[in-house]
């Protein structure tokens, strides 16, 4: 999995690709960590790029979430589609948070 | 096809992915059923590594068969393992409507099992568990 991270405005647009599995989760984890850490409050998280998701990746996302949460900050997502989306939908997530088409529209939100 | 035989740990994930998917292009299945066998199969193989057995482990075996009949045509992908009795299928479904602070973390990985495959059978078969999950294609 890779993370590209760009500052705009206030904001974090992190573009995250490749596959968020049970082995690679983890690596969410500690970059939300870091996102904390430098006390980012809006990180727009763009899944454009992410072949792929399972039920691991939905825990860090969550487990993160749960965190931004706690220390004032929030996470934004754009850019679903395919099973990424579906994954989304079935367990709730996409209701759970704000979800963006684009980026633009993220850091407008 | 012969089946394949792993350690029922996530270290065994990219051989299983590896045997399933090939098999799914061996038969020319396109479409959005590989996607869907890539995340269950996941799914299934996490939950024996973290559950079947206990500490000293145990091994999965897992094998796939296409089956055509004059009007369908369905994928099944089976698993297998000898640990604890356990019915993935007769499992309470989490709460998908809770919000960030209420969702508790985890049990998402059998709901999306159990919504993306067309049929699930659970079978208990002396002291083995044996899944079939089945898609049409």
């Amino acid at each position: 999995m890779d993370f590209n991270n760009t500052k705009n405005g206030d904001a974090l647009v992190v573009i995250v690709s490749g596959r968020m599995d049970a082995i690679t989760a983890s690596e969410f984890d500690a970059q939300c960590q870091s996102w904390i850490e430098k006390s980012e409050t809006k990180v727009v998280i763009d899944l454009s790029g992410l072949e792929y998701i399972s039920s691991a990746g939905l825990r860090s996302i969550l487990s993160a979430a749960k965190k931004m949460k706690g220390a004032q900050g929030e996470l934004l997502f754009c850019g679903l589609s395919g099973m990424v989306e579906e994954v989304f939908n079935v367990s709730g997530f996409a209701a759970m948070f704000k979800i963006y088409s684009t980026t633009e529209a993220a850091l407008a939100g | 096809m012969p089946s394949i035989r792993a350690k029922a740990d996530i270290s065994s994930l990219p051989a299983i992915r590896d045997y399933v998917l090939n098999i799914a292009r061996e038969a020319d299945i396109k479409g959005d059923v590989p996607p869907k066998l890539d995340l269950v199969l996941e799914e299934v193989l996490v939950n024996v590594a973290n559950h079947a057995y206990g500490k000293h482990g145990g091994e999965i075996e897992v094998d796939c068969s296409v089956k055509e009949t004059s009007d369908s045509r369905t994928f099944c992908f089976q698993m297998r393992d000898w640990g604890i009795y356990f019915d993935p299928l007769n499992v309470d479904k989490p709460d998908t409507t809770a919000d960030i602070d209420e969702r508790p973390i985890g049990g998402l990985g059998l709901l999306l099992v159990t919504t993306l495959a067309d049929d699930c059978q659970y079978t208990r078969h002396d002291d083995m568990n044996i899944l079939t999950l089945s898609f049409n294609v």
